[in-house]
């Protein structure tokens, strides 16, 4: 291994391109705030069961501990003895009931995304209202559905399927276009040929016909597999923007130095062009979860997303449709997407501005 | 030129069938068909008996494996037949010229309404670009760029549900006519007029934001260009520099921008379609999804993608007109 | 009275990093029909004062204080705090200007013939055909061969050197008592550069304007100027007849540009041969004589500490340095450049 020659090729891109990125960006205060919002999303996303819910964050029953939330992550986590001991999802009375030694924490919100909370179920509690009676009120700050389901639950424990769909779908799509792209600019003859028609053809199939075909085939929509759908449809974009700057640099000096050392392909593409091609695709893909987040919702509101129960944002307004008096069930979703796709949006022309170099040189 | 041109169509047919062939697969792929579905959906009790399922199975060309069923479909399309929609027992062309008016008056609307506002807005926002006024008027326009169009097309039915029914603002909310006669066209006009406002401002406040803040980013970078120096080193004016020195360069990526907007003006919108019921293309496209009429899936899809690539095309031939550099040698 | 006489010209743009005086205290005149040549080094504020002349100073800067006097027909107007419609008749109109980039001068969507006689038309009220038979004598006038032809091609059909004729064209096309040319050969290749050079002399004695020529380039400036202004880090350093100042260069500046000409770099030795350093930042002028640090004559305390004075050495020639005159006898002063 000749290590002493390939240290003294000098890296395009001094060390600290993405601290002065950074350093550029923390100076934006708007783009900071859309930053500070989503990392507040995050935490609602992240912390969904523990802010809402009506399973135990943790308790103690029958001389064991328990963590039941869990299963508002994933149903199959819910701990095997409540389903034994016949909870049928209600715990407070059951714990009580059964086990008169058991202690539990709650969450924040005792209210349920998926279904709505019976009279009495929480002790002194009523029954949650539905239809149109359910307006904004202490007990369900931000009214419930049709069928009495809490909306304030709802969107918390929407947070997290709106993030993991923009961050999953996009993280899908990117691992395909930047790969795509990358071969293709590197490679350039047949391989490129291939690459961008199937690109080309790809961007011009009705982004709607694409997904909802896709949807359709996969019979029932859960969210993941909606974010793979998304995924698969979303790369064209990224994979052309990383071919143009692949074909770019791949005769930059530097590229032709590691070359002479005797580097291979896959050491020249991963160590020394993909480095420097990267900050360029940064910001579609920051955009690109925007777009994901509103396609799902977009989705869920046309009804082709996950099958109900689903806490989707775009469910919620879905549901407004049957009664347009419902104004909450617009308001507080509507709102939350926006403000999402906003932030997103926000943070993709921050970054925008902190990595490229030609509006810096404007901005002097 | 001439060559470049027979390059590209060549390129675009290949493209063609291509997608057709994929989508074909795809649709085909769908579980249930168009039999099942609509019938199943609309009542149960009437579902076909197998014989007769089997009967239409073979007129329609499903119990063919899907990639002969798409060569045929692909010959009929070269003598210029789109076929007969299943679930509509009508040809597909007289389906979907029927729904080419009402998107187009949508659409072309909007895209009137866009560039007439933001052509003044972007060229006022370059000219105070850094001044407050400016920097709100695009805070704002860039706000308005987040909010997805499903969410403050239910918001304005909403508000106008809510607020404005009963008073003179009361806004019909869903479909194109309230029914029943008109005495005359111009009634006809007038209620159209009225259905078409609110889908109207839905389907134009995006696009409004979008263009004003290309054409502001645009202009500013012209503006910095050498040649607006030696214009007004001339003795032009603030406004003859804005409009006839700057504006023109601005123009050359903005006819590029109308050539591709060129699928949206036929194709319509699904979404704003839907919520506010128009009987346009992008509604027939999202019922014959759901219905799985795969013949008039098909033909948009074909018309979609034609559009798309003739879109693509029309905005190299813009550029080249408009953009003296570019020849299309 | 002179054409054009620039009085304690402040030219400073404010950025967020605070005032940057680009142009501070310049002082310039130019009588009607000679040649003034502005010489010094990229960002010593050369072109910011031509700049500032026709009112042209970009946001964030602004001309903050000193006169612009032009002469019109007798009556001296101050060019500084003019109206911008009465600047507007200036440009273009009385003071034409070229470029340094010929290449991107001129607007890429519009034929010369249109751009031309839109110079004319800005200034006169004629018609379409009478300005377009005037952008074609102008076209004659600055020997673009085949004017009828180019009239109708648009700027990337024509090679640097005729792009920079249809500059000097439009510029000319109201016949302006002043023609500015910021570095207008720059650009260009050496052969070209002669050519140009060749017909903006000859267009001054045939339309007897005057030229204020901006450039770095101190063997352009022997050609042609008959005055010659030396500015470095936003002032005057001196000012001279040609003749006078090459002949006896008095400011350590202007000495160590003679001698960094090329054709006096035989040397290699010579001290300054090449001055050291860059032109500083204007945000980071040093005290004192601007000039000390890259000075090799420099004395200290004065030179770091007390500003220098621009003072008449010898009559028509002004300098501004302490010891000018009297630099004191390092074996470091080539020979050359005092003989010159």
């Amino acid at each position: 291994m000749s290590e002493p020659a390939r240290e003294s090729i000098p890296p395009p891109r001094p060390r600290g391109f993405w601290a002065e990125a950074w350093n550029r960006y923390r100076r934006m205060p708007l783009a900071m705030a859309a930053l500070i919002f989503i990392g507040f999303l995050a935490a609602v996303a992240l912390f969904a069961p523990a802010i809402a819910g009506t399973k135990p964050v943790i308790c103690k029953y029958k001389g064991r501990l328990y963590l039941p939330c869990l299963a508002y992550y994933n149903r199959g986590w819910e701990p095997v003895v409540f389903a034994r001991d016949k909870f049928r999802g209600e715990y407070p009375a059951n714990l009580e009931a059964k086990d008169p030694e058991s202690w539990a924490i709650w969450p924040l919100v005792f209210q349920d995304p998926y279904r709505a909370v019976r009279r009495d179920e929480w002790p002194g509690l009523p029954a949650n209202p539905a239809r149109d009676q359910g307006h904004p009120s202490s007990r369900n700050l931000f009214g419930t559905t049709q069928t009495g389901v809490d909306v304030f639950a709802k969107m918390i424990h929407g947070t997290t399927v709106a993030l993991l769909v923009g961050f999953v779908s996009m993280g899908i799509a990117a691992t395909i276009g930047i790969t795509v792209g990358a071969l293709a600019g590197y490679f350039g003859g047949w391989l490129d040929v291939v690459f961008s028609r199937i690109t080309e053809v790809v961007m011009c199939i009705p982004p709607l016909v694409l997904i909802l075909a896709l949807l359709a085939i996969v019979e029932k929509p859960t969210i993941w597999k909606m974010m793979a759908v998304l995924g698969l449809t979303g790369w064209t974009g990224i994979s052309r923007l990383m071919r143009a700057e692949f074909l770019r640099l791949k005769s930059a000096e530097f590229v032709t130095a590691a070359r002479s050392v005797g580097a291979g392909p896959g050491r020249i593409i991963l160590r020394h062009v993909l480095p420097n091609a990267l900050a360029p695709v940064m910001v579609p893909i920051t955009f690109g979860i925007a777009a994901a987040i509103l396609t799902e919702s977009g989705l869920s509101f046309l009804g082709f997303g996950q099958p109900p129960p689903s806490a989707s944002w775009g469910s919620l307004l879905n549901d407004a449709r049957s009664n347009l008096k419902m104004w909450w069930l617009v308001a507080f979703p509507g709102a939350a997407i926006f403000l999402t796709v906003l932030a997103f949006n926000l943070v993709g022309e921050g970054l925008q501005q902190a990595t490229d170099p030609r509006l810096r040189e404007a901005r002097k | 030129m001439i060559h470049h041109l027979v390059r590209r169509l060549g390129l675009g047919v290949v493209t063609l069938l291509l997608i057709s062939f994929l989508v074909y697969g795809l649709i085909r792929s769908i579980p249930g068909t168009p039999l099942t579905v609509v019938v199943s959906q609309t009542d149960p009790s009437r579902r076909l008996n197998p014989a007769d399922l089997e009967r239409m199975k073979a007129a329609y060309g499903l119990d063919k494996p899907w990639y002969q069923a798409y060569f045929i479909w692909l010959t009929n399309v070269a003598q210029g037949d789109l076929g007969r929609s299943i679930s509509r027992k009508a040809p597909v062309t007289e389906l979907i010229s029927k729904r080419v008016g009402p998107t187009l008056a949508l659409s072309t609307g909007s895209l009137l309404l866009t560039w007439l506002l933001s052509i003044p807005l972007g060229i006022y926002a370059a000219a105070r670009s850094g001044r407050g006024d400016e920097r709100a008027v695009s805070l704002v326009l860039y706000m308005l760029y987040s909010v997805p169009t499903f969410v403050a097309a239910l918001a304005l039915q909403v508000t106008f549900s809510l607020w404005a029914e009963g008073t003179p603002w009361e806004l019909p909310l869903f479909g194109m006519t309230s029914g029943g006669p008109h005495a005359g066209t111009a009634a006809w006009l007038a209620d159209v007029g009225r259905h078409a406002i609110l889908p109207l401002i839905c389907q134009t406040y995006v696009s409004l934001a979008w263009y004003t803040r290309f054409i502001n980013t645009n202009l500013q970078e012209v503006l910095r260009q050498d040649y607006i120096r030696t214009a007004r080193a001339k003795g032009a004016g603030t406004i003859r520099v804005m409009v006839h020195h700057a504006f023109r360069n601005t123009l050359i990526p903005l006819v590029t921008l109308l050539g591709l907007s060129l699928p949206a003006l036929l194709g319509g919108s699904v979404i704003i379609e839907q919520i506010f019921s128009w009987p346009g293309m992008g509604r027939l496209f999202f019922e014959s999804l759901r219905e799985r009429d795969y013949p008039t899936i098909m033909g948009l899809t074909l018309l979609f993608s034609l559009l798309t690539l003739a879109g693509q095309l029309l905005a190299d031939l813009l550029y080249a007109w408009v953009d003296p550099r570019v020849s299309m040698e | 009275m002179p054409l054009l006489e620039i009085r304690n010209l402040v030219t400073a743009f404010h950025t967020p990093a605070g005032r940057v005086p680009a142009v501070d205290g310049v002082s310039l005149s130019i009588e009607r029909g000679t040649t003034l040549g502005l010489v010094g080094e990229s960002g010593c504020g050369k072109s910011v004062t031509a700049m500032s002349v026709l009112g042209l100073v970009a946001s964030p800067g602004r001309i903050e204080a000193g006169q612009i006097l032009l002469d019109r027909d007798g009556r001296s107007i101050d060019l500084v705090g003019l109206p911008e419609r009465q600047l507007r008749t200036i440009r273009g109109g009385r003071i034409g200007m070229i470029f340094q980039e010929p290449m991107t001068s001129l607007n890429p969507v519009f034929t010369v013939g249109n751009q031309v006689a839109e110079a004319v038309r800005l200034h006169q009220k004629v018609s379409r055909q009478a300005a377009r038979a005037r952008a074609l004598e102008l076209l004659r006038l600055v020997r673009i061969a085949d004017p009828e032809r180019r009239l109708d091609e648009y700027p990337h059909q024509l090679s640097g050197g005729m792009r920079q004729r249809v500059v000097i064209a439009m510029a000319l096309a109201c016949e302006p008592d002043l023609l500015i040319a910021d570095e207008p050969t720059t650009a260009l290749d050496v052969t070209i550069q002669a050519q140009v050079l060749e017909l903006l002399a000859d267009l001054r004695q045939r339309l007897g304007m005057a030229i204020l020529l901006i450039t770095h380039d101190l063997g352009v400036v022997a050609e042609t100027c008959d005055e010659v202004a030396v500015m470095y880090a936003g002032r005057i350093v001196e000012r001279a007849a040609a003749a006078a100042l090459f002949a006896r260069p008095l400011h350590p500046y202007t000495i160590g540009l003679l001698a960094a000409r090329p054709e006096h770099r035989r040397a290699a030795a010579d001290p300054l041969a090449a001055i050291p350093g860059m032109v500083p930042q204007p945000r980071d002028f040093p005290a004192g004589c601007r000039f000390h640090p890259r000075c090799p004559f420099v004395r200290e305390p004065r030179c770091t500490a007390e500003l220098p004075s621009l003072r008449e050495l010898e009559p028509g020639h002004l300098v501004r340095c302490h010891y000018a005159g009297d630099l004191g006898d390092p074996a470091t002063v080539p020979a050359e450049a005092r003989a010159e």
